[in-house]
Parts: structure tokens; sequence; C-alpha cells
């Protein structure tokens, strides 16, 4: 029980990372960013790289991977989304999806279809504590996470960029009478969270031994319903989301098969959708017209 | 200091402003009086930048800034207090006070600066001080009002403009936020003010322009505007 506890925990933490990306986007832009899946596969391939090709040390590959994925994300808003800025929502989305089949396509196209496997950069060690087995991954996992997590909240919370992004979320014309320059605090919001979508890439690419082109989709909308779980726009939310997700899916696969895992997880999309649309921690947003 | 030239500016093909001038001297306070849709805020949107004019020009300090993004006219010293307050609700009186010097350094000496223009709001507005932390959406009515104030002097503004400061807010409040006002210009910041209770604006305003659907109808000194049959019949209710 405590075993799959920490499982939870795990998968959890990764999604949490994910989820953060879309919750963040959806505060400033009202949008979900459906290519944020492709950025965590992309970071994922520049951490590979980094310490495969360029032998660089397990934390220098992590930072150059969420450095990367920070970029790419700041031009896929740049180019797909801020031409869009007064489009209906409608046509922002469908250029998101474009977006996502586009990266998607490009890996393909530079890195081929096969999976790679992603050589470990440190010694595994293994921890068993009774019935308990802990190994390095686990550990190196939920710290990143929880690192991240705490560094984010100081980010939001304290530094003035973070004040300018919340301010930015709740009223976006009245920020800039402040002079807040919106469309900066918006590139910002996609390089934080594309970089944690690309922590999140590189650990589970690691820990599945497993990166390919393709593997941004089903953590993409795991990362997406833990958003949706937790209330979407709801930094806390996400990352409440996120571990309730994961302990969600180990727990279910605990009790029933292994097979019913994704089930599980859309199970709960469906249900919060159906009962609770705003989520967890989500507030009632008006639809302003 | 701040005028307008023929501004016209338009909602996708509806003309809001047609051929709009004014003119606001330094150290004045210049009201903007008329009707529901006669264009005030749409003229305050236009000056500092919300909204950009397809016609004319506007100068303020003698820099033409008719197309400058609204974060570039805050740092020339025009900060706008919109209409219905707009205080950043889920965050702190402190913070939204900290927002509106967003625009200034606040390393070395800018943070004393900044530190003594926070003591000087609190001390023009007693009653946001001790409740630094309080959510803003939490504050009543005028509070908000006088935060949404206290925010714009946080950009250290040479010219304050105000969309409708007495709106929903009790008459004892008003008379409060109207004499902050006039404090706010004895120190030096000429006011821009939109009112819809024209009484109360040509009380304490120097000068005003009338509009009508995008115009100026009539403009001169408040005195002379309070005496005028005209404007006693459609805006005084007499």
């Amino acid at each position: 029980m405590l075993q799959q506890v920490v499982n939870g925990l795990t998968l959890g933490s990764s999604y949490a990372l994910i989820a953060l990306g879309y919750t963040m986007v959806y505060g400033v832009l009202r949008l979900i960013n459906f290519a944020h899946g492709e950025i965590y596969m992309v970071g994922a391939f520049i951490g590979l790289m980094t310490s495969q090709t360029a032998g660089l040390p397990f934390a220098a590959a992590m930072v150059v991977a969420m450095a990367g994925a920070a970029l790419v994300g700041v031009v896929v808003e740049k180019i797909a989304y801020r031409p869009l800025r007064k489009a209906p929502r409608l046509a922002v989305l469908i250029s998101a999806i474009g977006m996502s089949i586009f990266l998607r396509n490009l890996a393909l196209a530079l890195m081929g279809p096969q999976t790679r496997a992603f050589p470990i950069p440190f010694e595994v060690k293994r921890l068993n504590l009774g019935r308990l087995r802990i190994n390095s991954f686990d550990v190196l996992i939920l710290l990143t996470s929880v690192g991240l997590m705490i560094a984010l909240h100081f980010l939001v919370q304290k530094t003035k960029i973070g004040k300018a992004m919340r301010a930015a979320a709740e009223d976006k014309e009245t920020a800039s009478l402040m002079g807040i320059s919106v469309n900066r605090v918006i590139a910002f919001t996609f390089a934080i969270g594309s970089a944690l979508a690309a922590a999140a890439g590189v650990l589970i690419g690691m820990n599945f031994n497993a990166v390919d082109p393709s593997m941004g989709m089903m953590p993409g909308l795991k990362g997406f319903t833990a958003a949706v779980l937790g209330g979407v726009g709801s930094i806390p939310g996400a990352m409440l989301g996120g571990i309730l997700l994961g302990m969600a899916e180990v727990m279910g696969i605990a009790l029933l098969k292994s097979e019913w895992r994704d089930a599980i997880a859309f199970g709960i999309l469906a249900l919060v959708l159906l009962v609770k649309p705003s989520g967890i921690l989500g507030r009632n947003l008006q639809e302003k017209v | 200091m701040l005028s307008l030239k023929n501004v016209v500016t338009c909602y996708g093909t509806i003309r809001a402003l047609k051929g709009l001038s004014i003119d606001v001297g330094q150290g004045e306070i210049v009201a903007l009086i008329g009707a529901n849709g006669a264009g005030k805020t749409t003229t305050l949107k236009t000056i500092s930048g919300l909204l950009t004019p397809s016609e004319g020009e506007i100068t303020f300090d003698g820099v033409n800034i008719t197309r400058c993004n609204p974060e570039d006219i805050v740092k020339m010293g025009i900060s706008h207090v919109p209409e219905g307050r707009r205080v950043f609700s889920r965050m702190t009186v402190m913070e939204n006070l900290e927002l509106g010097a967003y625009s200034r350094s606040g390393r070395g000496q800018g943070r004393q600066q900044i530190h003594d223009d926070l003591d000087k709001v609190f001390s023009l507005f007693p009653q946001l001080k001790g409740r630094e932390k309080q959510l803003a959406g939490t504050l009543s009515g005028g509070e908000q009002q006088m935060l949404a104030m206290g925010r714009a002097l946080m950009s250290r503004p040479k010219m304050l403009l105000l969309d409708e400061p007495s709106m929903g807010l009790a008459p004892m409040i008003v008379k409060d936020v109207f004499r902050i006002i006039e404090e706010i210009n004895c120190d030096g910041t000429t006011v821009l003010l939109v009112e819809q209770n024209a009484h109360l604006a040509l009380n304490t305003a120097s000068r005003a322009y009338v509009l009508e659907t995008g115009k100026v109808v009539l403009h001169g000194e408040s005195r002379d505007l309070l005496g005028n049959d005209q404007v006693r019949q459609a805006y005084l209710g007499e």
C-alpha cells in the first residue's frame, strides 16, 4: 500500500508539472494550449541529445532542455497564437491543435519514428525499507518536481513579473494601464509553462527509458485532465490535480488491471466536466460579454 | 500640456469620436460632461492608449503620443483610473499599489522613492491603512475607488485621468473622493475628469467640455457653464 503511495506521488508530480503549463496559459489567455504535450516531447528530445551527444551531466542537460523548450514555447505563442489575439477563441484552439500536429510531425521528420533509449547519466541506487522499494528515479522525480513547484510559487507570488502575470490573468486592459507589457507577460508565461513540461519530459523519458515523437500525446492529455480536475486557471489546483490523478491511476491499477489506467484518468475527466467543471480549486468563471 | 486635435476613434465601423479637440493646461482640473454614449470614456481610453484613433493627433508635453502603447503612455506620466475602478480583486491592497509602481525602477534610490510614495498614498487615503494584506475584492466600493486612485498615483503621474469616480458611491463618500481629487491637484497633478454628475464636475473643475455624440458642443469656464441655460436644462436638471 505504501509502495502505491510512493508510485502515485511520483507519477502525480510529473502530471502536476505538465498541468501547470496548461493552467498558467489558460489563466492569462483563456486558451487550452493543445501543443503543450508536444513541448513536453521536444523537452525530452533536447534532454536526450544534450546528455547523450554532448555528454553533459544530468543537471546541465535538464537546464538546457528546459531553456530550449521555453524558447520553443515562446516561438509557438508568437507565430500561432499572438496573431489571433483578437480572433474568436475557436480559431485559436484550432491553431493550437494545428501546432500540436506540426510539432509532432516535425520531430518525426527530424528524429525518425523509432523509440530511443535514454541512457541514464548516473548510477541508479535502490533502497529497500521493509517491503517498500524506492529507487533513485522516485527520489529524483519527487525532489525535482517539488523543487520546481516551490520555485514557481515564489516566482508567481513574490516577484514583480509574477505579480504582473497575476494582474494580466485578472484584467489585461487594466494591467496595461499599470505599464505592464501584456505581450511580454504572455510570452513569459509560455516560457515558464514550457520549461516545466520539459522537466517532466526529461524525467519521464529517463524513467521509462523511452523517447519518441508521439510520446507527448498521452501525458499531454493526462496533464490536461489534471489541470481540469484541480480547476483550470488555478496553480495550486494543477499541483493538487496532478497528485490526485497520479494516485487514482496507481490505485486503480492495483485494484483492477493495468489496462484500466487511461480509462480511469479519462473517466475522471468526464466526471469532473459533468459534475463540477470548475474543478476542485477553480472559481466559477463568469464569461465576460 | 495635453492636446487632442480632431481625434476620430472608431469601434469597428461605428465612429465614437468624430473629430474631437480638447486642451488641458498644466495644473488644471478639466471636466468632460455629457450624456451616456457621448464619448467621454472613449476619449479617456484614446488618450491612455487603450484605443488608437484613426485620425487626428494627441500630444502630451509636446510629444506626439497618438499611436503609443498604454504601457509607454504610463511611463510618460499619464495615469488612467478606469471606469468601475477595476482593482485587481484577487490581489492584496499592497500588491495593487505595487503594480501601480510597475513602470518605475525598484532598485537603489527608486526603492526608497516608491516607499515614500506608499506612505503618501496611505496618508491621502487613511481608509487603506492597516488593510495592506486584505484582498482588494473584499473592499467596499468607496475603498476600491480610493485604492484605484492610490494605485494610479503610484506611477507618479503628471496627469490623472479619472473616469466616473463617483459611480455607485454614497454621497458622503463622493464628497470625500472629490475633496481628495482637489488635494491631489493642489500637489501639482493635472486632472482630467469624466463625470455623469455635471453639478459635481462643474463645482470641482475650473473648465469643462460638454460632449454630445462624439463632439464638443460647448466649452468654457465652469462658472459660465453653470449659468448657461442650455447646460442647466440638459445636464443640471433644472
